[in-house]
């Protein structure tokens, strides 16, 4: 019945600003009919009450797994982020390529060179010592004939400042000999 | 019937001290016929403190799981929640027993339409009328159709009829343009609940639709 009569007149009826109710067709509903409506508007509006008291009790006390408390549950996501995220970036890293970081490495130098203060070579080797790598790289790159020991150094320096190919030429050189005392780090 | 409801907690120097309030029948029926809040809350609290453990045991008793103790616990409790609502509950009995026999009731149609041992179960109790079927019946009528509805149409009359919030905060909650866009919403919305409901099988208090 309800189905026949427009929503909005049925609850002006109820609010008393209206004193009948008419169907879609403009018929005055029966005394009979307008009772039937009226018990079941109610029953649609109580039993919309009664499912959002539903949905109300299943957020307050859960219900797939007992008692699950909403706090509980919050933890519970919260705890589980947690973990995907550590265990993320945990694989991440082990998954990620080679960074220069995890190649460059200072390689002390020990050479002494008395009475040559002033040379460009001392120079590089002053630079390279106090970890001025681009400027130890200009200096080595500027000697006539480096040594094997120049071109290491060189290479550490290019490698430093992110020079890759610089990097590799130098080292490869410093290398070519095997009784170079720089042979095994330059083939590192 | 009297009932132990933990209303606080409140620290006192590193010991936690839970202080206690008794909520009787009267004050859990007032509880429910009232907004959605503290006091609803109480009284819920109250009767799955008192009456759960019970009903509980007898649903795995009979064949029942615990998922399904709680599904029908919230039913029954949503039952009381109807009558109350609708002014049709009559304390013949505590609030404990009206809930166990409901929710018994139930749970005897649940294992029948199952076309478990229906020979063998116990028969249903007289304490729940045969309304409490047809509210239940009309109860899973009206979730499929909220299911079926869209979301703002479903969230809208919950907040209006549950919440009852007033077409100014509907309003302001869904954007709407004025009060009586909210109405005029609201409005669209219940018709097409009343039109999916219609099409359904709704029960009435007088028949049952087993």
């Amino acid at each position: 019945m309800i189905e026949r009569v427009d929503i909005s007149l049925i609850e002006k009826y109820l609010a008393g600003e209206v004193e009948q109710l008419v169907d879609e067709k403009g018929s005055v509903l029966t005394p009979t009919e307008v009772a039937q409506v009226i018990e079941e508007y109610h029953e649609v509006i109580i039993q919309l009450e009664g499912a959002a008291f539903k949905s109300e009790l299943e957020a307050r006390y859960g219900r797939e797994k007992g008692k699950t408390y909403p706090l509980k549950r919050l933890y519970t996501l919260a705890a589980a982020v947690i973990l995907l995220v550590i265990a993320f970036v945990f694989l991440w890293q082990s998954n990620a390529g080679p960074q220069f970081d995890d190649y460059f490495k200072h390689f002390a130098q020990l050479e002494t060179n008395r009475g040559e203060v002033g040379t460009t070579y001392t120079d590089a080797l002053v630079a390279y010592s106090r970890q001025r790598y681009e400027e130890a790289f200009v200096l080595f790159s500027s000697l006539e004939s480096p040594s094997n020991e120049a071109l290491f150094f060189m290479g550490v320096s290019a490698l430093a400042t992110n020079q890759a190919e610089a990097a590799i030429e130098a080292l490869q050189k410093s290398g070519l000999e095997k009784p170079s005392r720089y042979y095994q780090q330059a083939r590192w | 019937m009297h009932y132990v409801c933990d209303t606080s907690d409140r620290s006192i120097t590193k010991q936690r001290v839970r202080l206690s309030k008794i909520i009787t029948d009267s004050e859990i029926i007032e509880a429910l016929n009232g907004p959605k809040g503290k006091a609803l809350n109480q009284a819920t609290d109250a009767l799955y403190h008192s009456a759960f453990a019970s009903i509980k045991a007898y649903i795995l008793k009979n064949s029942g799981t615990e998922e399904e103790a709680d599904d029908l616990f919230q039913d029954a409790l949503v039952i009381l929640y109807m009558r109350i609502r609708k002014g049709a509950f009559e304390s013949k009995s505590s609030l404990n027993t009206y809930l166990y026999a409901v929710a018994k009731n139930l749970w005897l149609k649940q294992l029948r339409k199952k076309g478990g041992q229906a020979s063998s179960l116990p028969p249903f109790d007289e304490v729940a009328h045969p309304e409490e079927l047809v509210l239940q019946q009309n109860q899973v009528t009206i979730r499929q159709v909220l299911a079926l509805i869209d979301k703002d149409c479903r969230q809208l009359l919950m907040n209006f009829y549950f919440d009852r919030m007033s077409f100014k905060q509907i309003q302001a909650q869904f954007g709407l343009g004025s009060e009586a866009a909210a109405k005029n919403k609201k409005y669209r919305c219940l018709r097409k609940v009343v039109d999916l409901v219609k099409e359904r099988k709704w029960g009435r208090a007088d028949f049952t639709n087993d």
